[in-house]
């Protein structure tokens, strides 16, 4: 190796400790300000990181939502819903001192470990027998609702669980969150064509088992 | 797509199908092309108004309020591990004392415990081994013994003479 080039390694580390160095002193200032309703989840997580639980809940407030709905949608059952969407903080919760900040979208990656637990979840209902399924809780919680109206949504919910555990999760992440093609992606842990096909076969099949009852769901 | 980024009205459909009847909600670079097919096609229209359709299907399905119980369980988990976490910084790990060579080479957890064992039995067999085996060959090995002492005495004589008379005297 030339001296010229040693010297600008010895320079390229420098700066890359610098770097480090600035960013860890930036991580430090971060988690030392209060948390509030403004603050980026990157800076909610230093801040928790630090010790600061209002963080903690604003974090809570800004995703259990969606992570509840996702694990609703997946499971149908809203008491294993609500079991995902806690363990799914709690994961958040003990990874927050090694957030590493820019990395990854903090909501994609609790919408990652969610999903994951919900195919834990499935995947053991498949093997558990039949009789110890537990009843759909949303439906029994539902009953007091009207009846026409109850009918209409457990048409739907069917329809859904019928569908493949993977092209669920797409419908979920385009329609009903709104994410783009490569957060999507991303979450699922497949290609951006993936997620274009996945959605186009699970619509399809969605459109052909409620064809019959569209009359019924959009009241027409 | 076509090559000159014309969308196709089979596009336009797979697109509706994948990504509902918003035509705002679909991949960027496919929209300007989608928009302009959908004011042209009457075809595209009808299959964006089916996409629609299935769109308002599935809004039926809201998603659940979290409840206040889901809540406080979240915020309880986040307190739990936060206090751990201080915990860990205020007691750090008690330094393990360090163990003497006795300690460690003939201690009761001594990693070199067995190995020890194993060589002070080879000692041992080799030990036991070539004294039986001697005795057991050489029933006669003390007449022997003798023998050979008296011949190393004999030349240790002659020796000594060589060294104070010089060869001479007993050539």
């Amino acid at each position: 190796m030339t001296a010229g080039a040693m010297t600008s390694l010895a320079g390229s580390r420098d700066a890359d400790r610098t770097g480090w160095r600035q960013e860890r002193a930036h991580m430090a200032e971060t988690a030392m300000r209060p948390a509030t309703a403004e603050s980026d989840d990157d800076t909610l997580i230093a801040q928790f990181a630090g010790g600061d639980q209002s963080a903690a809940r604003i974090l809570t407030e800004r995703h259990i939502g969606r992570v509840l709905a996702l694990a609703t949608r997946m499971l149908r059952d809203t008491a294993e819903a609500e079991d995902v969407a806690q363990e799914t903080m709690l994961r958040a919760w003990r990874n927050a001192a090694k957030w590493e900040p820019g990395k990854a979208k903090f909501s994609t990656w609790l919408h990652k470990v969610a999903l994951n637990l919900c195919y834990d979840r499935l995947r053991k209902r498949k093997s558990s027998s039949l009789e110890e399924v537990a009843e759909p809780m949303d439906d029994r919680a539902s009953a007091q609702q009207g009846m026409e109206a109850e009918e209409r949504l457990t048409l739907l919910k069917d329809a859904m669980e019928t569908l493949p555990e993977r092209q669920r999760a797409a419908i979920q992440m385009r329609h009903f969150e709104e994410r783009g093609n490569d957060e999507t992606a991303e979450i699922l842990g497949v290609t951006v064509e993936a997620v274009e096909s996945l959605l186009s076969r699970g619509r399809r099949a969605l459109r052909d088992k409620l064809a019959g009852q569209r009359a019924l769901l959009l009241e027409e | 797509m076509s090559a000159n980024n014309m969308m196709t009205i089979q596009d336009f459909e797979e697109h509706a199908l994948a990504y509902g009847g918003d035509i705002d909600g679909w991949p960027v670079e496919d929209r300007a092309a989608a928009h302009k097919l959908f004011a042209e096609s009457g075809a595209a229209r009808a299959a964006l108004a089916e996409a629609s359709a299935l769109d308002d299907m599935l809004d039926l399905w809201e998603g659940p309020e979290p409840s206040h119980a889901l809540l406080s369980r979240v915020l309880a988990d986040a307190a739990m591990v936060s206090e751990e976490a201080t915990a860990k910084v205020a007691t750090p790990a008690p330094r393990p004392i360090r163990a003497g060579w006795r300690e460690r080479f003939f201690g009761g957890n001594a990693v070199f415990r067995p190995g020890l064992a194993f060589a002070a039995c080879l000692a041992l067999g080799f030990v036991f081994g070539t004294n039986i085996e001697h005795s057991a060959l050489n029933p006669n090995s003390d007449i022997a013994a003798q023998e050979f002492g008296v011949i190393d005495f004999a030349f240790a004589m002659e020796d000594d003479a060589d060294l104070l008379l010089g060869p001479e005297v007993l050539l």
